[in-house]
């Protein structure tokens, strides 16, 4: 409990902290207090929490499933074929100097408002950092770990799979851990820019109505779910690595 | 046993070779210590008799074969235990037959035969980190015998381990390799180790190595701790640390 007391003494002062500034500008629908956010959360509990969340966590899951799939498929094909890397590295990098904000209306133009371009965008986000990590991770065997297998007559495929393959494990996990804001992220951005529900596209709808606390209120929402995930996502990976720190 | 025959081999990042025409014998269920001084080559040797690497020119025999040929020709203890932390003490023992194909209830039966041998029965479920640096280094070298090569390519292996664990070790080691009947290639720099341990040892006086100057160390097993006293054998380790001085430099 000693170790969580810090940031919790600090999310508090921040808090403080929001709520003395929007009291001095005293404009809820510039910068609501944090109190009127919850009050709201609380209002729109129904539409936030029965149709606004369920339609962002499917595109959230949905792209973070593709992406990892993804992902993994390019990491262990750059790993094993050097032409593969040299290949799809550069591209894999290209893609991330794509600004998501400006193509992403692209994606609605191609998809329309169905789920698929927010999923695009989500994909988009999330399947560089797996990709690299994992990447990183396979490359990160060692040597000698490597030698003693090819001393035991290993294959290329014994040495994926029985030392490639669980050396990347914490590397994978960094890398969902890492995905999972960013993917939510995604599917906001998607959801702002053509949708039809979903929680960014409740925020853009409260931006037209000038509701400051009802904007607030989803992206709370969002952040508190991410943060959850990854919790829980860190759990998951005390339980099925507890070597991690012997590598 | 094992024969070297004019083998040569040179690194890519090279400009000479580190093994040069180099030719040696190593008999049958002898224990053979290759002593020099830190990056002479030794461990140069170790990977060109498994395969690691790839000579230029020569032949490396098993019993009159090419060893490339041989199946389980060698099996290699590094010098890190390198246990796979997220396999039990079992599950790691059962790695070189895993890879060999061994039926998994055969794989059990002998790792449970080989714990008893090593006295480490029951640690089984326990993960690396749940053992000491001794223990460690005793699974691997059962992890080691477990590929089924009756040559063993031990690479410094008690190196990292404290003073009297390593005295400890080095007389398990004898026992082992007196139950067992290997033939057994141990590298390492300590001249006192090099006595105690081998039959022979085979002295590498200069990089590239050209030859080895083989001594025999004149002492019988079972080996007793009192006996590095005699004076032959004092006159020996002197001779040794008088050849590894003389290559090192400050």
């Amino acid at each position: 409990m000693r170790k969580y007391l810090p940031p919790l003494i600090l999310f508090f002062l921040l808090l403080i902290g929001w709520q003395a500034l929007a009291l001095g500008i005293n404009a809820a629908y510039i910068l609501p207090t944090p109190i009127q956010v919850i009050q709201k959360l609380w209002e729109l509990r129904e539409p936030l929490f029965t149709v606004h969340l369920p339609a962002t966590m499917s595109v959230t899951f949905i792209g973070l499933g593709i992406s990892i799939v993804l992902g993994l498929a390019l990491a262990i094909a750059m790993d094993m074929h050097e032409g593969v890397r040299r290949t799809l590295y550069p591209l894999v990098i290209a893609s991330q100097t794509i600004p998501t904000t400006a193509i992403a209306p692209l994606f609605v133009l191609w998809f329309g408002y169905s789920i698929w371009s927010k999923v695009l965008v989500t994909v988009l986000m999330t399947f560089f950092p797996i990709t690299i990590t994992v990447y990183d991770g396979f490359q990160s065997t060692k040597r000698e770990m490597e030698e003693l297998m090819l001393s035991f007559n290993a294959s290329k495929m014994d040495i994926f799979m029985k030392l490639k393959l669980p050396n990347a494990l914490p590397y994978f996990f960094s890398a969902i851990k890492m995905a999972i804001p960013i993917s939510i992220i995604g599917a906001a951005i998607g959801e702002w820019l053509g949708a039809q529900s979903g929680l960014g596209y409740f925020s853009k709808r409260m931006l037209t109505q000038l509701d400051g606390a009802g904007v607030f209120a989803p992206i709370v929402l969002l952040s508190a779910v991410a943060m959850l995930i990854v919790a829980i996502v860190g759990i998951i990976e005390r339980i099925a690595i507890p070597w991690r720190k012997e590598l | 046993m094992l024969e070297f025959q004019h083998v040569t081999f040179q690194y890519d990042s090279e400009d000479f070779n580190i093994i040069d025409d180099l030719s040696f014998t190593v008999e049958p269920e002898e224990f053979i210590s290759i002593i020099g001084i830190s990056g002479c080559g030794k461990s140069t040797i170790f990977k060109l008799t498994n395969g690691l690497l790839k000579r230029k020119s020569g032949n490396i025999l098993l019993n009159g074969q090419d060893i490339a040929s041989v199946k389980h020709a060698a099996g290699y203890m590094p010098q890190k235990d390198l246990l796979f932390p997220w396999r039990t003490i079992e599950k790691n023992l059962c790695l070189p037959m895993e890879i060999a194909k061994v039926p998994q209830s055969e794989q059990i039966q002998r790792v449970s035969d080989i714990l008893k041998e090593v006295g480490l029965s029951d640690y089984a479920a326990k993960y690396p980190k749940d053992l000491s640096g001794g223990m460690r280094q005793r699974i691997s070298f059962a992890r080691t015998l477990l590929t089924d090569a009756d040559l063993l390519l031990l690479d410094e292996p008690f190196s990292a381990l404290d003073a009297l664990t390593r005295i400890s070790m080095q007389e398990w080691l004898l026992k082992q390799w007196q139950h067992f009947h290997k033939t057994i290639m141990f590298i390492t720099h300590d001249v006192e180790e090099a006595i105690f341990m081998s039959s022979k040892i085979y002295l590498v006086k200069q990089t590239p190595i050209h030859e080895l100057e083989v001594l025999n160390v004149p002492m019988d097993y079972p080996r007793n701790r009192n006996d590095m006293g005699r004076p032959e054998i004092v006159e020996l380790k002197e001779y040794l640390i008088d050849q590894l001085r003389k290559q090192v430099i400050i």
